[in-house]
C-alpha cells in the first residue's frame, strides 16, 4: 500500500535543480540590496548615520547608535544565507562545467560580500562557511587579517581565471557578462583591499608588493580606467527591481542629510552639494539636520524646512555603487602617501579622485575649487585625501564609515544623545543567532579579539 | 418532539415521579408500545398522550432509571414511579473510531459535554464554548474579530516545532482544523471555528495518548470527538427552533490619559500634518495640556484671506477611542426537523448567523446546512449519511491593530468620519498624514474580504453477519474552497491602491472499515475486539495574486496592475495509511483490560521509515462493583491505568533539498538556494504517555471525584532548528528533541442542595495542573526560537517550560533596583530570561441553581501564571497615551533607583537624584526595545459565562403546538475579576491559532463582552 509514495512526496512546486545563470541575479542582487539599504533598519542607517552622511528626522534611535536587532541579525542572515551560498552555487557549477569566467565573477563577488562581513563584525567564518550541506553546521572563524589574505589570494586567483572573449556568463546583472569589466573589478577592489591594510598590524601578506604587482602589470592586472567601468548595480525602474532607497522612500521620510555634511560642503561651496541632497519643500537653503537628536528635537526642525537625500539617491534607478572610480584614486593617493612606490603621486591620484567624483554626477570642479582644495602633501594632505573620499563615498554608507573608523578622518562627533560611551560605532556585536547556535566559536572570536560583543572595539586595520 | 395523534383514541396524562428522592422527572419518554406516538415529560414531569385503545400499553424510558412498560387499562391518568438503574449510571460515551464505551469501563479520562451548553450562550467559534469546562483543556481566543480563530491545547505543549492542537473528529471522519494563511493582520478562522453549534450533539475531548492511541499519527495533542445531531431515535417528526440574538462590546479598553494631546516637548500646532508645523507630524501625544487653550489642529477653520488655521481650543476627548467601537451584534437562527420510524430517521438543519464587529464596518456571515439519516435496509444491512455545506465569510474581517496606542489623545474622532480629502494633496482627510491613514477611511475602503464554501460529511454501510460480528465500511471528505480578496486603499503616502487574491483549497478524505466482534462467552468474562484500517489523503492547493500598484484607483481587479503581478502557486499532497486493532477483556463486568495497536504508513517519511507501530493497554476496576460495599457513603469508586505511545509523521517535502524562485531581474530569471536543510533520514516522531486515575463518588452520587496524574513526554521530534547562518542555511529539519509533559487533573461534581421542593444546587469544578518542561533540543543546542517580537525572542529553552521570553532587562543594582545614569534608567547589555507563556494551572468553577423550570448557571475561568508580552502597553506608554505617563511632564522627573558615583570598578550605588524631562523619562522607562516592563503575569479570573433559563411549562400553551419553550438571558465573557495586567484582556493572542508563538499581545481586536436572549422550543 505504500508503491507510490515516493512519487506522492515529489515536490510538485519547486526546482530541484538550475543552472548557473539563474543563480547568479539573486547572489548579486540580494547582497547589494543589503548593503545599499533594504527595509526601514539597515546597512543603509548604519553607514550613511555612522558616517554623518545622513541624518534620522523621525525614529532617530539608530542616529543615537541605538540599534535595532534587526540591523545587526539581518546584515549577517542577508550576506550569508541569501548571497553567498547563491555565489558559492555558481562557483560549483562553473567549476563542473568548465566555465572559468562563472569561477572567477563567483570568486569576485564572494570576495566583495565577505569583505563587507569583515569590515562589519571583525572576525568572521570564512575558510569553514558555507558547508551546511556537506560539512559543519557550526563554522569556526577566521581572524580578520587571514580574512582579507584570503581575499586578495581569491581575486588574484579570479583576475588570472577569467578568459576574456572566452565561455558566456549569463544572469550578469552587475556588467552583462562583460568579462574585461569583471577583471578590473577584481583588481580594483583588490587595491581597496590591500589599502585597507597598509598601516595595519603584521599583515599576513606582503601588500606592497600585492600593489605593486597589480600597478606595474597593468595588461595581466588591469583596473577601473573610466567612471563608466565603475562597480555598480543599475537598479531598474520598478519594483521588486528599484533602489532600495526609493522602495523606502515610498513610505518613509525618516532620514535627511546630515548637518556634518552639508556644513562642509557649504565650506567648500562644493558643487555636489546640489547632487547630494534637495532644497527643503518650504524653500530657503540647504539645510542639514544633526545627527542623533531626540525623535522630538529632530522633528522640531520640521519635516519640510530640512535637506532630503537628493533626489539623484532616491530614484527608483539610483545605481548602488559597490567600489567607485574615484575610490581607486583616493586609495592610491593614500598607497602613494604612504610611500608605495608604484602607486606614482598623491597630489596626482587625489586631483584624479576628485575629478573622477565630479564625473560620477556629470560635474567638472572648476579650477577655483581644485585649487581651493589643491594637495598640502604631509599629514594634513593625508587628511585632505581622506576628507575628499569621505565626501566622494557619499551614498556608499558602509564604506564611508569603514574609512572614516578605520583612519579618523574626517574627526566627526557622535550625538551628544547616544548609547555607546560617546564612540562612534567601531563595529556591529555579532548577531545573537551565533551566541545561540555557534556559541564556542563565537566566544573563541572574541577572546581572540580581546573584546566584548560591542560597539566599540577596533577592528584589527584599524589599530 | 410533536406527538402523532392515532385516529379515535383518548388521551391519558400524568406524573412521573423518581422512586429515589419522590421529585418530578422531566424529559422523560413515553411511546404507545407497538407504534410511533410518543411524548416526553416536561419540567413538571407531567405528560399528555392520545392512546388508541384501552389495550394499549405505555413504555416509559430514560436514562438512569429502568424502563417500565405499564397498560393502560380504563384509566386516564397514569402516574408512575421509575426506579433507578444503578446499571446504567454510567454514561455511554463515545471514544476513539466512534465506538461508543461505557464510560466506566475506560482505563483513561473522557471527558464530555452536550451540544446544548454550546448553543444557549453561545459562541459564534465553538471553540471558545469548551472554555473552562474541561480540565486540562486550555483554549486562547486571539481577538474579538468576528469569525476570528481560538487556540485550543490539551495538557501542554508536547511538540517543540508543530502546532500542538488536538484532531477534530466529526462522526468519525477527521475534519480540517488548519488555519491557513491567516497572519497577524487577519484572521480567517481555524478550520473547527465553521462548525455549527446547533448540530452538535455532543462533544467529547480524549486528553492523552492513552485515549487517542487509535487515531494515530495527529492524535497527540488529544482528540476533540465531536457527534452531530442525528434523526435517531425519533418516532415522528419533530421540529425545533432555537434562535439567539446577542450584543458585544469591547472587553476592556485601555486606560488612556487624557491630561495631554498630540506632539513632543509639550508642543504642538497643526500645519500640514506631517512635520510642516509644531511637532504636527508626530503621531505620540506629548503635547500640550489639554487645558482648552488655542491651538491650530487639523479640524480648525482656515480664514480664507490669510490661508491659516484659526486656533481652536485644545481640549479632551475622553471617549474617543470607545466611541469608536461601535456595539457588535450576533444573530443565530437554527430550524431543525427530525423524523424517524424503526427503519429510517432524519435531520435536516438549517442555520443563519449574522455578526457585525464592534469595528465599524466588520462582519461575519455563515450560513449551515446539515442533513443526516439513517436507514435499515434489512435486519442486517444498514447505512447512514451526513452532509454539512457551510458558506461562510466576511465582507471585512481586517484586524486594526495599534492604532490608537499610536495617536494623538485630543482628536474629536466624530470629525474624522466623513473622509473625503479636503485639498488635493490628501486622499483622505485625517488628523496626521505622515503614519496614518483614517480609521474610518481605512476599515472602509481598505477591505479583507473572504468566502468560502466547505463541505464535509460521509457515508456509511454497517453490516452484522451474525450477532457477534459486523462490519462498517465508511468514507468521509472534509472539503473547502476560500477565496480571500484584500484591498488596500490609497494613502496619503503611498499613492497607490494595492490588491490581491489568495485562493485556498484544501480536502481531507479518510475511508476506513471496522470490524467488531463480540462473542457471547457467557460467565464472569466478555471479549470483545475491533480490528480495522483506514487510507487518509490530504490535498491542498493555493493560488496567491498580488498587483502592489494598481493603474485605475479603486478598480481592484489584477488586471489592473501597473506592475507584473506577484503570483505564487502550491500543492501539496499527502497520503497516511494505517491498519489497527483492539482489544477488550471484562471480568464481571467490574475489571476491564483493553490493548490496542496501530500502523502507520506515512508518504512524508523515508521508505525506510515509513512504517512505524505504536500500542497502547489500559486496565480499569469498579472497586464497589467488585467488593459489595452497601455504604451509604460510598456509591462508586473505579480505579484505572494506562500506558500508550502515539506516532507521528512530518510535513510533505521535506526530504529533497529544493531551490527557492526569486524575482526576475528584466528578462534574467532567478532562483536561489533554499535556507532549509531538508532531511532525507527523518523519523516519526513519537509520544509516549502514561496515567492513572480515580473516579470516585459519594452520598449517593452527589459527591463526585475525578483525579487523574498523567506524564506525557514527546521524542524524536521533527524540528525545523535553527543553525550558525554562517553554514549557508538558517535552518535544518531534524529528529531532535524532547519535551515532557506531566500533571494532575481534577473534576469535582457536588450537589451540596437538594430539595423536596425541587430545588437544586450543583456544582462543578475543574483543575488542571500541568508541568512542561523541555527536557532537551538537538545536540549542542540549548534554545530552539519559536519567534521573536520587538528583540524579545520567544523559545523552547532546554531546563525551562515550553515558552521563554528571553529579552532586555532593565540594568539593575544588586539590590535589584534600577540603575540610573544623568537619571536616565538603563537597560542591561545582556538578555535574559523574563518570562514564560506556559501557565501554572487552569481551573473553571460552574454553579447550577435549578428551581422548577427556572436555571441558573454561571461559570468562573481561571488561568493562573503563564506571562503576557503587551504591545499595547509597550508602545501607549512609549507614545505617552497611556495613563501612567502624566505625572511630571511639566516638572520633570525624579525616577525611582539608584545610579552610580562610583567607578564601573568600584560602583557605589547610591539613591538618584537626578530630575529630568518627563518626556525623555518615560520613552527610556518604557523604551521600545525594553523588553522587561512589558511583561506581566497574565493570570486571571474572568466570569465567563451566566445564563439564566427558564422553561415554560407545556400547560401554558395549551392546544397550541409549543413544547419544551425555553427562554434565556445570556452572558459572556462578562467581568475580568482578577487581573496583573494594566490596560488589555489578559487572555489574548496576537499570533493566529496554528502559531507556537503564543503570549503576546499586539493589538489585536478587542475581545468583546457578550450578552444577549436564547429561545428554544420545539413542534
Amino acid at each position: 500500500c505504500t508503491h507510490n509514495f515516493d512519487e506522492i512526496n515529489a515536490n510538485p512546486n519547486d526546482p530541484v535543480e538550475a543552472s548557473a545563470d539563474l543563480f547568479l541575479p539573486y547572489g548579486i542582487k540580494s547582497a547589494v540590496d543589503l548593503y545599499w539599504g533594504t527595509g526601514t533598519y539597515s546597512l543603509a542607517d548604519v553607514g550613511n548615520l555612522f558616517a554623518q552622511h545622513w541624518a534620522r528626522i523621525q525614529y532617530t534611535s539608530s542616529d543615537q547608535y541605538n540599534l535595532s536587532n534587526d540591523i545587526i541579525d539581518n546584515t549577517w542572515r542577508d550576506l550569508y544565507i541569501e548571497s553567498l551560498p547563491n555565489l558559492q552555487e555558481v562557483y560549483d557549477l562553473g567549476a563542473e562545467n568548465g566555465n572559468p569566467n562563472y569561477q572567477a565573477v563567483a570568486m569576485i563577488m564572494r570576495s566583495w560580500v565577505f569583505s563587507l562581513l569583515t569590515d562589519i563584525y571583525g572576525d568572521i567564518p570564512y575558510t569553514a562557511a558555507l558547508e551546511g550541506l556537506e560539512g559543519t553546521l557550526s563554522p569556526t572563524y577566521d581572524a580578520q587579517k587571514d580574512v582579507y589574505a584570503g581575499m586578495v589570494q581569491e581575486l588574484k586567483t579570479a583576475s588570472d581565471m577569467i578568459v576574456v572573449g572566452g565561455p558566456t556568463v549569463g544572469g550578469d546583472i552587475l556588467y552583462g557578462g562583460d568579462m574585461l569589466k569583471w577583471k578590473k573589478f577584481a583588481n580594483s577592489l583588490s587595491l581597496r583591499l590591500l589599502n585597507r591594510q597598509l598601516g595595519a598590524p603584521d599583515p599576513v601578506i606582503d601588500v606592497v608588493a600585492e600593489m605593486t604587482r597589480i600597478l606595474t602589470n597593468p595588461t595581466q592586472y588591469p583596473v577601473f580606467e573610466s567612471v563608466a567601468e565603475h562597480a555598480a548595480l543599475n537598479y531598474l525602474n520598478a519594483a521588486p527591481n528599484n533602489n532600495p532607497v526609493n522602495q523606502n522612500r515610498l513610505t518613509r521620510d525618516d532620514h535627511r542629510v546630515s548637518k556634518t555634511l552639508v556644513d562642509q560642503l557649504k565650506s567648500l561651496d562644493d558643487p555636489r552639494l546640489a547632487i547630494y541632497a534637495n532644497l527643503p519643500a518650504d524653500g530657503g537653503d540647504y539645510t542639514g539636520v544633526p545627527n542623533g537628536l531626540s525623535g522630538s528635537d529632530a522633528n522640531a526642525l520640521g519635516l519640510t524646512k530640512t535637506s532630503k537625500v537628493g533626489s539623484y539617491f532616491t530614484a527608483a534607478t539610483a545605481p548602488a555603487v559597490i567600489m567607485s572610480y574615484a575610490e581607486l584614486w583616493f586609495a592610491l593617493a593614500e598607497a602613494a602617501h604612504r610611500g608605495v612606490a608604484a602607486a606614482g603621486d598623491a597630489a596626482t591620484n587625489y586631483e584624479n579622485g576628485i575629478r573622477a567624483s565630479f564625473a560620477q554626477y556629470g560635474l567638472t570642479p572648476s579650477d577655483a575649487y581644485l585649487s581651493s582644495v589643491a594637495y598640502q602633501g604631509g599629514e594634513a594632505g593625508y587628511a585632505q585625501i581622506l576628507e575628499q573620499k569621505w565626501i566622494a563615498l557619499y551614498g556608499q554608507g558602509m564604506e564611508a564609515w569603514t574609512e572614516q573608523r578605520r583612519t579618523g578622518i574626517p574627526d566627526l562627533t557622535p550625538p551628544e544623545l547616544n548609547v555607546n560611551n560617546d564612540v562612534i560605532p567601531t563595529r556591529l556585536p555579532y548577531p545573537s543567532s551565533e551566541e545561540a547556535l555557534n556559541n564556542a566559536h563565537f566566544h573563541e572570536a572574541l577572546d581572540h579579539q580581546e573584546a566584548e560583543n560591542n560597539k566599540l572595539f577596533k577592528l584589527w586595520w584599524a589599530n | 418532539r410533536a406527538q402523532t395523534t392515532p385516529t379515535g383514541g383518548r388521551t391519558v396524562s400524568g406524573t412521573v415521579l423518581s422512586a429515589d428522592d419522590n421529585l418530578p422527572v422531566p424529559g422523560v419518554n413515553v411511546l404507545v408500545k407497538g407504534s410511533t406516538a410518543g411524548t416526553i415529560t416536561d419540567i413538571d414531569g407531567h405528560y399528555q398522550l392520545p392512546v388508541p385503545s384501552d389495550e394499549a400499553t405505555l413504555i416509559f424510558s430514560f436514562i438512569g432509571f429502568i424502563s417500565q412498560e405499564v397498560p393502560v387499562g380504563s384509566q386516564s391518568t397514569l402516574d408512575v414511579t421509575m426506579q433507578t438503574d444503578t446499571r446504567q449510571l454510567d454514561e455511554i460515551v463515545v471514544t476513539a473510531l466512534g465506538i461508543e464505551r461505557e464510560k466506566k469501563a475506560l482505563g483513561y479520562a473522557v471527558q464530555e459535554i452536550q451540544g446544548k451548553s454550546l448553543t444557549q450562550a453561545r459562541e459564534t467559534n465553538v471553540v471558545n464554548s469548551l472554555s473552562g469546562k474541561f480540565a486540562g483543556v486550555q483554549i486562547t481566543s486571539s481577538n474579538g474579530a468576528p469569525g476570528s480563530s481560538s487556540r485550543i491545547v490539551i495538557r501542554g505543549a508536547s511538540s517543540v516545532g508543530s502546532n500542538n492542537q488536538p484532531l477534530f473528529v466529526v462522526d468519525g471522519i477527521p475534519i480540517n482544523n488548519e488555519n491557513y494563511g491567516s497572519s497577524t493582520s487577519v484572521d480567517y478562522g481555524n478550520g473547527a471555528s465553521s462548525l455549527n453549534p446547533d448540530d452538535i450533539a455532543s462533544v467529547s475531548v480524549l486528553k492523552g495518548p492513552s485515549a487517542a492511541a487509535l487515531y494515530g499519527s495527529r492524535a497527540a495533542n488529544g482528540v476533540i470527538l465531536i457527534t452531530t445531531k442525528s434523526g435517531k431515535g425519533t418516532q415522528g417528526i419533530g421540529v425545533s427552533v432555537n434562535s439567539t440574538a446577542t450584543f458585544e462590546e469591547p472587553f476592556r479598553l485601555p486606560n488612556f490619559q487624557n491630561q495631554y494631546g498630540q506632539g513632543g516637548n509639550l508642543q504642538f500646532a497643526f500645519v500640514d500634518g506631517k512635520g510642516g508645523g509644531v511637532n504636527d507630524g508626530v503621531d505620540e501625544s506629548w503635547g500640550p495640556p489639554l487645558d482648552g487653550r488655542l491651538i491650530p489642529q487639523f479640524n480648525s477653520p482656515i480664514d480664507p484671506t490669510t490661508g491659516e488655521r484659526i486656533p481652536t481650543p485644545w481640549v479632551a476627548h475622553p471617549d474617543n477611542v470607545k466611541d469608536f467601537y461601535r456595539t457588535g451584534t450576533t444573530f443565530t437562527n437554527n430550524v431543525a426537523l427530525t423524523g424517524g420510524n424503526d427503519k429510517a430517521n432524519f435531520r435536516l438543519s438549517f442555520t443563519n448567523l449574522a455578526q457585525q464587529g464592534i469595528l465599524p464596518n466588520t462582519d461575519y456571515k455563515r450560513n449551515t446546512i446539515a442533513l443526516s439519516g439513517g436507514v435499515q435496509l434489512t435486519p442486517k444491512l444498514s447505512a447512514k449519511a451526513s452532509v454539512n455545506y457551510v458558506k461562510d465569510g466576511s465582507d471585512n474581517r481586517q484586524n486594526f491593530g495599534l492604532y490608537f496606542i499610536w495617536f494623538g489623545r485630543q482628536v474629536d474622532i466624530h470629525e474624522l468620519k466623513e473622509y473625503s480629502p479636503r485639498s488635493d494633496d490628501q486622499v483622505q482627510y485625517n488628523w496626521n498624514y505622515n503614519y496614518w491613514n483614517n480609521p474610518y477611511y481605512a476599515l472602509t475602503e481598505s477591505t479583507r474580504a473572504n468566502q468560502k464554501d466547505r463541505l464535509f460529511g460521509n457515508v456509511m454501510v454497517t453490516y452484522e453477519f451474525t450477532d457477534w460480528l459486523n462490519l462498517f465500511v465508511r468514507t468521509g471528505t472534509d472539503f473547502f474552497g476560500d477565496r480571500r480578496q484584500n484591498r488596500i486603499a490609497r494613502m496619503n503616502k503611498s499613492r497607490f491602491s494595492s490588491y490581491s487574491e489568495d485562493v485556498y483549497v484544501a480536502q481531507e478524505t479518510n475511508s476506513d472499515f471496522l470490524f467488531s466482534i463480540t462473542p457471547k462467552l457467557g460467565g464472569d468474562f466478555e471479549v470483545s475486539a475491533n480490528l480495522g484500517g483506514n487510507n487518509r489523503m490530504n490535498e491542498y492547493r493555493r493560488d496567491y495574486m498580488y498587483a502592489a500598484q494598481l493603474a485605475i484607483p479603486g478598480v481592484y481587479n489584477i488586471g489592473n496592475s501597473l506592475l507584473r503581478p506577484e503570483v505564487a502557486n502550491s500543492y501539496t499532497k499527502k497520503v497516511v495509511n494505517s491498519l489497527y486493532g483492539s482489544a477488550q477483556l471484562a471480568y464481571r463486568n467490574a475489571i476491564f483490560l483493553e490493548l490496542t495497536g496501530r500502523n502507520d504508513w506515512s508518504s512524508t517519511l523515508p521508505a525506510a521509515n515509513r512504517s512505524y507501530f505504536y500500542p497502547s493497554a489500559s486496565l480499569s476496576a469498579v472497586v464497589t462493583d467488585l467488593i459489595p460495599m452497601s455504604t451509604r457513603v460510598l456509591s462508586f469508586a473505579k480505579v484505572r491505568a494506562s500506558i500508550a505511545q502515539v506516532g507521528n509523521d512530518t510535513d510533505p517535502y521535506r526530504l529533497q533539498q529544493i531551490l527557492s524562485y526569486e524575482d526576475p531581474w528584466n528578462t534574467n530569471s532567478s532562483v536561489s538556494v533554499s535556507n532549509t536543510i531538508n532531511n532525507a533520514d527523518l523519523k516519526p516522531e513519537i509520544t509516549t504517555g502514561t496515567e492513572v486515575g480515580a473516579d470516585i463518588r459519594f452520598f449517593n452520587n452527589r459527591i463526585g471525584l475525578d483525579v487523574t496524574y498523567y506524564n506525557q513526554i514527546s521524542r524524536n521530534q521533527i524540528l525545523n532548528v535553527n543553525v550558525s547562518q554562517a553554514s549557508g542555511f538558517n535552518d535544518k529539519i531534524l529528529n531532535a528533541g524532547e519535551i515532557q509533559n506531566k500533571g494532575v487533573e481534577v473534576q469535582l461534581n457536588l450537589t451540596p442542595v437538594k430539595l423536596e421542593n425541587s430545588f437544586q444546587w450543583d456544582i462543578g469544578v475543574n483543575f488542571a495542573r500541568n508541568r512542561n518542561q523541555v527536557v532537551s533540543l538537538a545536540d549542542g543546542l540549548t534554545t530552539y526560537q519559536l519567534g521573536s517580537i520587538r528583540g524579545m525572542s520567544i523559545e523552547a529553552r532546554v531546563g525551562q517550560p515550553y515558552g521563554t521570553f528571553f529579552g532586555t532587562p532593565y540594568l539593575r543594582d544588586p539590590d535589584g533596583n534600577i540603575v540610573h545614569v544623568d537619571g536616565i534608567p538603563q537597560l542591561a547589555s545582556e538578555r535574559a530570561i523574563l518570562g514564560n507563556f506556559t501557565p501554572d494551572w487552569l481551573g473553571g468553577f460552574a454553579n447550577t441553581f435549578t428551581y422548577k423550570g427556572l436555571t441558573l448557571y454561571t461559570l468562573i475561568d481561571v488561568r493562573h501564571g503563564g506571562d503576557l508580552f503587551s504591545q499595547t502597553v509597550n508602545i501607549g506608554r512609549y507614545t505617552g497615551v497611556l495613563a501612567e505617563t502624566v505625572e511630571g511632564r511639566e516638572t520633570g522627573i525624579v525616577g525611582e533607583g539608584t545610579m552610580n558615583t562610583g567607578t564601573d570598578e568600584n560602583p557605589q550605588y547610591v539613591p538618584n537624584d537626578v530630575r529630568v524631562d518627563g518626556q525623555r523619562y518615560y520613552q527610556t522607562l518604557y523604551g521600545l526595545y525594553n523588553n522587561e516592563a512589558n511583561i506581566f503575569d497574565g493570570s486571571f479570573v474572568k466570569l465567563r459565562e451566566v445564563r439564566l433559563g427558564y422553561q415554560i411549562p407545556d400547560r401554558v400553551f395549551g392546544k397550541l403546538p409549543f413544547r419544551n419553550v425555553t427562554l434565556s438571558a445570556v452572558g459572556r465573557n462578562l467581568l475580568l475579576l482578577h487581573s496583573n495586567v494594566p490596560h488589555i484582556d489578559p487572555e489574548s493572542s496576537y499570533y493566529s491559532s496554528d502559531s507556537n508563538v503564543q503570549g503576546i499581545e499586539s493589538g489585536q481586536i478587542l475581545s468583546t463582552r457578550s450578552v444577549g436572549f436564547n429561545l428554544n422550543f420545539s413542534l
